[in-house]
């Protein structure tokens, strides 16, 4: 064997895709070798369906009072699952570099021909992959256990077209997050950016509870962050036109709230993938220049 | 032809370790003082030039914290340099990093930290390989050969936190070849292994990687003998500056003395050993102690300016340690270093 001349050229995108496979391989070998702990981490998820059906069957009456076709448990539970999925778009590139870097693995990963949007796919995806397992058993458990009525008059297509720039704009803040494991040596495992977007979120959203229950003071908050646009057009695509009332400053603009919700998330997704990308980038280069990549300093 | 030609290449690493047993307050007052004051400097690698030539074994040696490791990450682009420039492979480090970044591979000292604890052996080999943008075919190929060529075939679908020191290097090695880049460069590969390992890795570096492969390899170490042995040429780091670059003869011949005198003594403990040393004026000196029990040990000054033999015997029948023989042994470049960095301390 002799010295490999492909080696030397740039990955093709085919090469690059099969790298970022190998990725994914890796993470769902972790699912499938340490069978126990990741059972017990769905379990974590079971946890919270039956929670938040146990509060549905308590006797919230959402529905009448916001004009749900299901009832709260339809609500709720797509609230989870939705947020499920945008958690993990969110996190994953932090989660993916701090594992990196905290196993020592980061330099040998990063001194390889695989391009740094390669890399940063790689690492996180797994993350996707696996909250894509935990949506289905939210919604599965929701439909055998709990009443969990599978929408038919759901447009998949349309669903799709909000999926697609909500996670094209979470996946900007993520991005701009795992800059922060550098730029601000956020590497104890939180960072400022995360924190902020995960708490907006899960407060203001609409995950949990319509955003129109909220004190007025704190509505505004609700519509700094994607999800609260996304979980809503999802939910308006799932359930059809009387899914919920909108947010309450988007049922005030003409148009249709769901073309208003991506319509947003497109210029959000425009806004917040380059400008994510060039903190985290940033981050990036700082380590290799300051040479704290693999070091602490 | 050169692969690597640096010319005063510099990295300065700045700010403290943190330290962990501070108040909130102290760390808060830190924190505040860092907003205007400039963090502590230390030059790592300090204005290093040298030149690595196609096909060849270049050896890098130190003392920990010389700046070795660095100098390599430096050339890999996992560190970026403060000043200076080096061309790798015909791409300028600073302007054409990606292009660096595929033409070279490195494994880190340890072994460990180059194996994915998820994956098993054959996967960790099968994964770098993806990642160079081998063919599925290809790259099991080539897992195979590595697996069987380090007699590693036993730990095919076993993980890295069951290896051992020795198949965990190994396995880090086998990384490093999968590629086929034309510059290796390898951290301390042979470190902490036990003695037909370290030599089963020599013989690797030496005939698959150099010879058959036509790869150029770096490799950083702390054995002189090795670096003696094994490379062809050797550049000696000291406190980030390199004292000195050439083949391990010419180094030899010409920072050693022509011979050194080798006693062989009996009665000797090890703890005199550091009282004759200072009434000698010497920094170090090997001990090879034959028979611990009666303290039959063969003894020989590490430094070039070594003492006449009959000072040296003088010294030690002043402890009661008899003289046996006196020989005149090859200076080795044990002798070299230590010479060259007790120069550059005095």
């Amino acid at each position: 064997m002799s010295i490999d001349q492909t080696a030397i050229r740039p990955l093709t995108g085919r090469q690059q895709q099969a790298a970022v496979w190998v990725f994914i391989k890796r993470d769902l070998s972790l699912l499938t070798r340490f069978k126990v702990s990741y059972l017990t981490s769905l379990m974590g998820t079971v946890q919270q369906l039956v929670i938040y059906a146990m509060i549905a069957r308590f006797g919230l009456s959402l529905s009448v009072a916001h004009g749900l076709t299901g009832g709260y448990v339809d609500f709720v539970l797509t609230g989870l699952a939705l947020n499920t999925l945008l958690t993990a778009a969110l996190t994953g590139p932090y989660l993916g570099l701090i594992e990196s870097f905290w196993s020592n693995r980061i330099e040998i990963l990063l001194a390889s021909p695989l391009r740094l949007p390669g890399f940063v796919i790689g690492l996180s995806v797994g993350k996707l992959v696996d909250a894509v397992i935990q949506v289905a058993v939210i919604l599965l458990g929701g439909w055998l256990f709990f009443d969990f009525v599978w929408p038919d008059g759901g447009n998949a297509l349309v669903f799709l077209a909000v999926l697609i720039p909500a996670l094209a704009a979470v996946i900007g803040l993520g991005l701009a997050a795992a800059g922060m494991v550098y730029l601000l040596d956020a590497r104890g495992g939180q960072d400022p950016v995360q924190f902020a977007v995960q708490t907006i979120s899960s407060l203001v959203a609409g995950v949990y509870f319509p955003i129109q229950v909220l004190p007025a003071a704190v509505q505004w908050l609700c519509y700094l962050v994607p999800q609260t646009y996304a979980i809503d057009g999802m939910r308006r695509a799932l359930f059809g036109a009387h899914a919920l009332a909108p947010p309450p400053l988007i049922s005030h603009l003409p148009g249709s709230p769901l073309l208003i919700d991506v319509l947003v998330l497109l210029a959000y997704a425009a806004a917040a993938l380059p400008l994510g990308w060039l903190v985290f980038r940033n981050g990036m280069e700082r380590a290799r220049a300051d040479g704290r990549l693999s070091r602490w300093l | 032809m050169n692969v690597v030609e640096t010319e005063n290449l510099t990295k300065i690493y700045r700010g403290n370790q943190p330290d962990d047993g501070r108040s909130w307050g102290d760390a808060l007052v830190d924190l505040a003082k860092r907003a205007w004051r400039r963090p502590e400097e230390k030059a790592v690698v300090d204005g290093v030039s040298v030149d690595v030539r196609a096909g060849e074994l270049f050896g890098i040696v130190g003392s920990n914290g010389a700046g070795k490791t660095t100098f390599l990450k430096l050339l890999s682009c996992l560190v970026y340099p403060d000043h200076g420039q080096a061309v790798v492979n015909g791409y300028d480090l600073v302007r054409q990093r990606s292009a660096v970044r595929r033409s070279v591979v490195i494994a880190k000292a340890g072994g460990w930290m180059s194996c994915l604890w998820q994956l098993s052996g054959r996967e960790n080999l099968l994964f770098r390989a993806r990642m160079c943008g081998l063919s599925g075919k290809e790259a099991a190929r080539r897992a195979d050969y590595v697996l069987e060529r380090l007699e590693l075939e036993h730990q095919a679908g076993g993980h890295s936190w069951s290896w051992s020191a020795g198949e965990l290097q190994r396995f880090s090695l086998g990384l490093c070849f999968i590629a086929r880049t034309p510059l290796v460069m390898l951290d301390e590969p042979t470190s902490h292994l036990d003695p037909h390992v370290a030599r089963l890795i020599r013989e690797f570096i030496r005939e698959d990687l150099s010879r058959e492969g036509g790869q150029t390899v770096m490799m950083s170490t702390h054995y002189l003998e090795e670096a003696d042995q094994l490379c062809d040429r050797v550049a000696i780091f000291f406190k980030g500056r390199v004292l000195a670059c050439d083949s391990p003869s010419v180094l030899r011949a010409r920072y050693a003395a022509d011979s050194i005198p080798e006693l062989w003594v009996s009665g000797y403990r090890a703890s005199l050993g550091e009282q004759i040393r200072k009434s000698l004026g010497l920094a170090e000196w090997i001990e090879h102690f034959e028979d611990v029990a009666s303290g039959r040990a063969r003894l020989r000054p590490k430094w070039g300016g070594h003492p006449e033999p009959d000072r040296l015997r003088s010294a030690l029948e002043a402890q009661c340690v008899t003289v046996l023989e006196v020989r005149d042994v090859e200076p080795t470049l044990d002798d070299v270093y230590f010479r060259l960095c007790r120069e550059k301390v005095t």
